[in-house]
């Protein structure tokens, strides 16, 4: 009868995925398309990045810090005040809007309230920003002390300086596995 | 590619910040990093300018002759 019907897909390549964990399954096969990608590597074109909001536990909040980003208490200063988690700074969510215009985007932002309420909807407003947010949702109820005990009147940190005068650098990110 | 990073970091120290991103290592804040600028193969660099805005990306291998001029352009 007709021509033998050949199943393309048996060999073919996955396509590229929207999750990360696919990406990461592809390592190997991804040493090989690199190769190929260097020829034809993509070329400038400046934007923005989107921003991004990903929830955090207390025990992930060194991890983010580490790949460098800025710890946010947004309840009340009367709050802050009264005890917060060694690091942060407060920008209370109702002042959160116009501060973080002097935030570089290059800038991860871990964000913490009470109880998770003002957090997600501080997440909201700064990845609206094209900010990559952090939102530890347990809240400082949930605070396990990984961090260290919570401050009284907390020195704010001194990289938080709010006077309108970039200090951060240009960033290259390296994405790459231990292989 | 690590020992070309590891020199060009040196070379750049207080004037481009160098983010590794393992996604062995910090698989959270990798994939969360990876997400927010499309990576989907390692080894991937993205060059940002100071005000977050992306100045470009390479994907696979990149010559180092090549990865200084980028970090020099990096406003």
């Amino acid at each position: 009868m007709g021509e033998p019907v050949q199943n393309a897909s048996s060999d073919a390549k996955p396509p590229a995925s929207n999750s990360n964990k696919q990406a990461l399954a592809l390592a190997a096969v991804a040493v090989l398309v690199a190769l190929i990608a260097v020829l034809v590597s993509s070329g400038g074109g400046s934007d923005t990045p989107k921003g991004s909001i990903t929830p955090l536990a207390w025990d992930g909040v060194s991890e983010v810090q580490f790949g460098g980003a800025r710890l946010v208490d947004v309840r009340t200063t009367a709050e802050y005040e009264r005890g917060s988690v060694p690091g942060a700074e407060n920008v209370p969510l109702d002042q959160l809007a116009a501060v973080s215009d002097s935030w570089s985007r290059a800038e991860a932002i871990i964000v913490y309230c009470a109880t998770g309420a003002r957090s997600a909807e501080a997440a909201r407003l700064l990845s609206d920003k094209g900010f990559v947010v952090y939102d530890v949702s347990a809240g400082i109820v949930g605070y396990d002390g990984g961090l260290g005990e919570l401050v009284e009147n907390q020195e704010p940190p001194a990289s938080s300086g709010n006077d309108g005068e970039p200090t951060a650098l240009p960033v290259m990110y390296d994405f790459s596995t231990n292989t | 590619m690590k020992p070309v990073v590891d020199r060009l970091r040196e070379e750049f120290e207080g004037r481009v910040e160098f983010r590794i991103m393992n996604f062995d290592n910090e698989p959270t804040v990798a994939n969360a990093e990876a997400d927010r600028f499309g990576v989907q193969f390692v080894p991937t660099f993205v060059f940002l300018n100071s005000d977050g805005t992306i100045e470009t990306q390479r994907v696979g291998v990149v010559p180092e002759k090549e990865m200084r001029s980028i970090l020099e352009s990096l406003e």
